[in-house]
């Protein structure tokens, strides 16, 4: 079993493309498909527990270690746009993700991997999630254990000779 | 010895939440670079409009080091490692203009005919000079964070 229709996803909101965001190949320019990945990750952050008032209130916050884009299928102006998310992987300070841009006819534009770290910005230094942040990565991961992981991720850069 | 870029300030808008360079802007940065070393490779302007060739990023990997805070200014590098028929592949280096590294990039580069669009091979001339840059760019070691996976560190 593996139809399309049986892979479970978790999607955030559709997303509208902006001009300044096309380049002179008319279309989306590869680093504003950064901010698509950026954005819309923001509702997964939010669920693990890092909304503004946690940052607020516990002086910490998230910061990107890394992040891959591979680049699969032009994005035009006026093309709406959403993003999934998918947690690899949770460790005491840093989680490793995926996700795919996905074009509402339902064609991926993109996808994304990335390892977040959890910030005392006093530092700033990584500092471990307090109980209540990793019990709602535990869950979320739980939730997402017998989902597959894409064959991309991982995979090193190369060029086809 | 590698390109390195003019000195590039970062936009008030590019700053997020946690009052530093929000990480998707970073590719920004990258691209911008990438416009000014295309200019080496022949790819300007008008390379596109004579030829209708162009180039798409197959794919871009960041690994983020240091803040950049508003108002820092940074110079990003450009060094070709490998050079197929349709494609290469490169690393960059995002500097404060102190020195210090911020951030880096990996890419891979494809030469699209945009009446496909479709992969295509160089021409001779682009070709040439690709090869005369990835020679001039040889000699240093590849860095150690080219080609890594990425993954957590436990404990």
């Amino acid at each position: 079993m593996d139809g399309g229709d049986t892979v479970q996803k978790l999607y955030g909101d559709y997303m509208d493309i902006r001009p300044e965001w096309i380049d002179h190949n008319g279309h989306l320019n590869m680093a504003y498909y950064g901010v698509l990945f950026d954005k819309g990750s923001s509702f997964a952050f939010r669920r693990m527990g890092f909304t503004p008032e946690y940052r607020k209130a516990s002086g910490h916050t998230t910061f990107e270690a890394e992040y891959r884009i591979r680049y699969l299928r032009e994005v035009k102006l006026g093309d709406r746009i959403r993003s999934s998310f998918q947690l690899l992987d949770v460790g005491s300070r840093a989680i490793h993700y995926c996700q795919e841009l996905f074009h509402e006819d339902g064609w991926i534009a993109a996808t994304g991997e990335g390892v977040n770290l959890h910030i005392d910005q006093s530092g700033p230094r990584v500092a471990p999630y307090p109980p209540e942040i990793a019990a709602k990565l535990a869950a979320l991961r739980d939730e997402m254990k017998d989902w597959p992981v894409p064959d991309w991720v991982g995979a090193p850069m190369k060029v086809r000779k | 010895m590698s390109f390195v870029s003019s000195l590039m300030e970062l936009r008030p808008d590019w700053i997020d939440g946690n009052g530093h360079l929000n990480m998707a802007y970073y590719n920004v940065l990258f691209d911008l670079a990438c416009d000014e070393a295309w200019l080496d490779l022949g790819f300007g302007p008008g390379y596109r409009e004579r030829t209708g060739h162009t180039t798409f990023a197959a794919e871009h990997r960041t690994r983020y080091l240091r803040e950049l805070k508003p108002g820092s200014r940074v110079r990003v590098s450009f060094r070709l490692l490998d050079v197929g028929p349709k494609s290469f592949h490169y690393c960059q280096e995002l500097r404060h203009e102190d020195g210090w590294l911020s951030a880096t990039g990996e890419g891979l580069s494809l030469h699209v005919d945009q009446s496909g669009p479709r992969v295509v091979p160089y021409p001779p001339e682009i070709a040439a000079r690709l090869e005369k840059m990835r020679a001039d760019h040889a000699g240093p070691p590849v860095p150690d964070w080219v080609g890594s996976a990425m993954g957590l560190r436990k404990g």
